[in-house]
C-alpha cells in the first residue's frame, strides 16, 4: 500500500512538472496580447492626445523600450511573483483587484456546480432507470435545450421573468444575502445540469446492460437496491470527469453571467479591463484562468485514478 | 461498376439511418427552414434591415412587422434573417479555419510523428490550457473587435480539437496492413494520405464539423453580445441582444426572438451532428 501511495505522489508531481511548459506557453500569448495589438500600445492606453512626456514615460515603465525577449523575461519573472503590475486605469496592483475578485467567482462557480449535480445526477438516473419514457424523452430534449441556450439571452430571460415581472430576486449586483445569488446561479448552472444529465443518462444505461448487474436481478435484489448500491456507484465514475470538464464551461459561463449581472468576479473584470485596454489586467487575469484550470483538471484527474480500481492499481 | 454500386448502397443506408432518427429528421427540418431564410434574406425580407422609421419604435408583433420592432423602429424579423446570414457564414468559415489548419496539422503530427508530432502536440496543450471561449477572447484583445477578427479568434480556438481527431484517424489507420503494404510497396506520402488516410477521417470530421458549428455560432453571439464582435448597426443576434437589452421594460420580443433564433440553429445542429454521429460512426456514439 505504501507503494501505491508512493507511486500516485510520483504521478501527481509528473502531471504538475509537465504543467510548467504548458504555463510558459501561455504566458507568452499573454505577454504578447499587449504586442499583437496593432499600433503603439502607450499611444492607444493614453489617447491620441496624450503629451509626448506622459506617452516617454508609460513606454519606460513598461519597459517598452527594451528588447522583446528581455521584456519578456522581466514580464515573467514578476509574474512568477505574482507581480502582474499595475492597472492601467485604476492604479491598483493587479494581483490584489484579482485577489478581491476571485473569491466572487469562486463562490458562483462553487454553487453552480453544488446544484447542477443536485439536479442533473437525479434526472440523469430517472431517465436511465426509464429509458425512451415520456420523462426521458422531456428531461433529454430538455438537457439538449440547456446546452444550446446562450448563457447571456438566458440570463436575460431570468432578469425579465424573476426579477422585472415578478420582482422575486435583484437582477444585479453582490450586495451580500442568498438572494443575490440566486439568478446568476440558475444561469451558470444550466449547462452543467445539462451535460451531467446526460451523462450520467448514458454512464446508467452502459452500466444497467453488464453481467453483474443481470447478476443482482436474478438473485431476485429489489430494483431500488440494484440502482442505487449497484449501478450509480460505477456510473459515478464517469459523472466525476463530466464535473470536471464543466470547468471550461464554468469559466465561459462565468465571463458572460458576471458582465450581465454586474457580479464582481473575475470574469467582468476581464471584459473590462478588455474594453479599457487595460493589458496589465488582461495579462493577469488569463494567468489566473490558466493556471484555475490546469489545477481543476489536475486535481479531476487525480480523484478519477483514486475512484477508479482499475486505474488505482496501476499505481501500486 | 460495382463499386459505384457499393457506394450508392451506403450512403442509402446513412439517409436510412439518418431518417429513423427523429431528432435528426427534425433538426434537419429546422436547419433548412434557416438557411432558406438566410439564403433568401433579401427576397424574403419585408423590410430593410438597417432602416430606421422612428415613429414605429419597439413595437409588438403586428401583420406589418412580423416580429415587432426594435428601439429605432426596424423590422425584427428581417434583422433576424440577415442575422442569419451573419451566424452561417460565421459558422462555415470558423470551421473552415479549424477543419484546414486543425486538420493539416494533426495530418503532419499523425504521418509523420517524432519530434514534429511533439511540438505540434505540445502546440495545441498550450492552445487547450484555456478553455474556448477565453482564449478566442484574449486573441480578440489583441486583435481588436470586429467580425472578422471574431471568425478569426473563434476559427484559432476550435484548431486543437480537430488536430488532435485527424492525428488519431492518422495513427489508426496507419496500423492497417494494406497501408503498411502500400508504403512497403513505395507508395508515396501523398499517395497514402489521399488514398487511404483522408477516406477514413471524413466521416468523423464531418461529425466533428457539424457538432463544432453548434459551439462556434454560441462563442461568436457571445463575443458580440459583448461588443467585442459585430458593430451596429449589423444585425447580428448576439449584439441585437446587446443592444435590445436596455429597452427589455418596453418590448420583451426584441430579445426574446433574436435568442429563440441563436437557440433553434445551436439546437438544430446538435440534434443533426448527433444523428451525423449515429449513422456515419457507431463507434463514437458513447464519447
Amino acid at each position: 500500500m505504501a507503494k501505491g501511495v508512493d507511486l500516485m505522489e510520483k504521478y501527481i508531481i509528473r502531471r504538475l512538472l509537465m504543467l510548467i511548459p504548458v504555463l510558459l506557453g501561455i504566458s507568452i500569448f499573454a505577454f504578447s496580447i499587449l504586442h499583437l495589438t496593432p499600433g503603439d500600445p502607450a499611444l492607444m492606453m493614453l489617447g491620441e492626445h496624450a503629451p509626448p512626456q506622459q506617452l516617454e514615460n508609460l513606454r519606460r515603465s513598461l519597459g517598452l523600450d527594451e528588447p522583446l525577449p528581455v521584456q519578456y523575461f522581466n514580464w515573467l519573472s514578476r509574474a512568477v511573483q505574482l507581480d502582474f503590475g499595475r492597472s492601467l486605469r485604476s492604479n491598483a496592483l493587479v494581483i490584489n483587484e484579482i485577489a478581491n475578485y476571485l473569491p466572487n467567482t469562486a463562490q458562483l462557480a462553487g454553487s453552480a456546480v453544488f446544484f447542477s449535480v443536485l439536479i442533473g445526477i437525479p434526472i440523469g438516473i430517472i431517465s436511465a432507470v426509464r429509458p425512451n419514457s415520456l420523462l426521458d424523452n422531456v428531461a433529454m430534449v430538455g438537457a439538449l435545450a440547456g446546452v444550446g441556450m446562450p448563457a447571456f439571452w438566458q440570463a436575460i430571460m431570468f432578469i425579465l421573468i424573476f426579477s422585472v415581472t415578478l420582482g422575486w430576486f435583484p437582477s444585479s449586483g453582490k450586495l451580500g444575502g442568498a438572494a443575490y445569488f440566486v439568478l446568476p446561479t440558475m444561469t451558470l448552472a444550466t449547462v452543467s445540469t445539462a451535460s451531467i444529465a446526460r451523462m450520467t443518462r448514458s454512464a446508467m444505461l452502459e452500466v444497467i446492460s453488464q453481467d453483474y448487474i443481470r447478476t443482482a436481478r436474478s438473485k431476485g435484489l429489489n430494483e431500488r437496491r440494484i440502482v442505487y448500491r449497484h449501478a450509480l456507484r460505477n456510473a459515478l465514475i464517469p459523472v466525476v470527469t463530466i464535473i470536471g470538464l464543466q470547468a471550461g464551461a464554468l469559466m465561459t459561463g462565468a465571463v458572460l453571467t458576471e458582465t450581465i449581472f454586474a457580479w464582481p468576479g473575475i470574469g467582468r473584470m476581464i471584459v473590462e479591463a478588455i474594453r479599457q485596454k487595460d493589458f496589465p489586467v488582461v495579462q493577469g487575469v488569463i494567468m489566473t484562468f490558466a493556471v484555475s484550470y490546469a489545477l481543476i483538471n489536475l486535481f479531476v484527474d487525480i480523484l478519477y485514478a483514486y475512484l477508479d480500481p482499475k486505474i488505482r492499481v496501476k499505481y501500486k | 461498376m460495382e463499386k459505384g454500386q457499393t457506394v450508392t448502397f451506403a450512403k442509402k443506408s446513412i439517409l436510412k439511418a439518418m431518417l429513423r432518427n427523429k431528432k435528426a429528421v427534425v433538426g434537419a427540418i429546422i436547419l433548412l427552414i434557416i438557411t432558406l431564410g438566410a439564403v433568401f434574406a433579401p427576397f424574403l425580407a419585408p423590410h430593410n434591415p438597417i432602416q430606421q422609421d422612428l415613429r414605429n419604435r419597439l413595437q409588438p408583433p403586428s401583420r406589418d412587422n412580423l416580429l415587432g420592432t426594435d428601439q429605432f423602429g426596424r423590422d425584427l424579423f428581417s434583422r433576424i434573417l440577415y442575422g442569419g446570414r451573419i451566424s452561417l457564414r460565421i459558422g462555415f468559415i470558423t470551421v473552415g479555419i479549424a477543419l484546414i489548419v486543425g486538420g493539416t496539422l494533426g495530418l503532419i503530427a499523425g504521418f509523420y510523428g517524432g519530434i514534429l508530432d511533439h511540438l505540434i502536440m505540445r502546440l495545441m496543450d498550450i492552445m487547450l490550457a484555456l478553455p474556448g471561449f477565453l482564449l478566442a477572447l484574449a486573441i480578440i484583445s489583441a486583435l481588436g473587435s470586429s467580425l472578422e477578427n471574431v471568425m478569426i479568434a473563434v476559427g484559432i480556438s476550435l484548431i486543437p480539437t480537430f488536430c488532435r481527431l485527424m492525428r488519431a484517424t492518422v495513427l489508426s489507420v496507419r496500423e492497417n496492413d494494406y497501408v503498411e503494404a502500400a508504403i512497403a510497396l513505395g507508395a508515396s506520402d501523398l499517395r497514402v494520405i489521399i488514398k487511404y488516410v483522408l477516406p477514413n477521417a471524413v466521416n468523423p470530421l464531418i461529425v466533428h464539423s457539424s457538432l463544432t458549428m453548434a459551439s462556434s455560432i454560441l462563442f461568436a453571439a457571445g463575443l458580440s453580445f459583448l461588443g467585442m464582435g459585430a458593430q451596429p448597426p449589423t444585425p447580428e443576434w448576439g449584439k441585437m441582444i446587446a443592444d435590445n437589452r436596455a429597452f427589455i421594460r418596453a418590448s420583451h420580443y426584441i430579445v426574446t426572438f433574436p435568442g429563440l433564433a441563436i437557440v433553434l440553429s445551436v439546437l438544430s445542429l446538435n440534434m443533426v451532428g448527433d444523428g451525423l454521429r449515429d449513422a456515419l460512426d457507431p463507434r463514437m456514439k458513447n464519447l
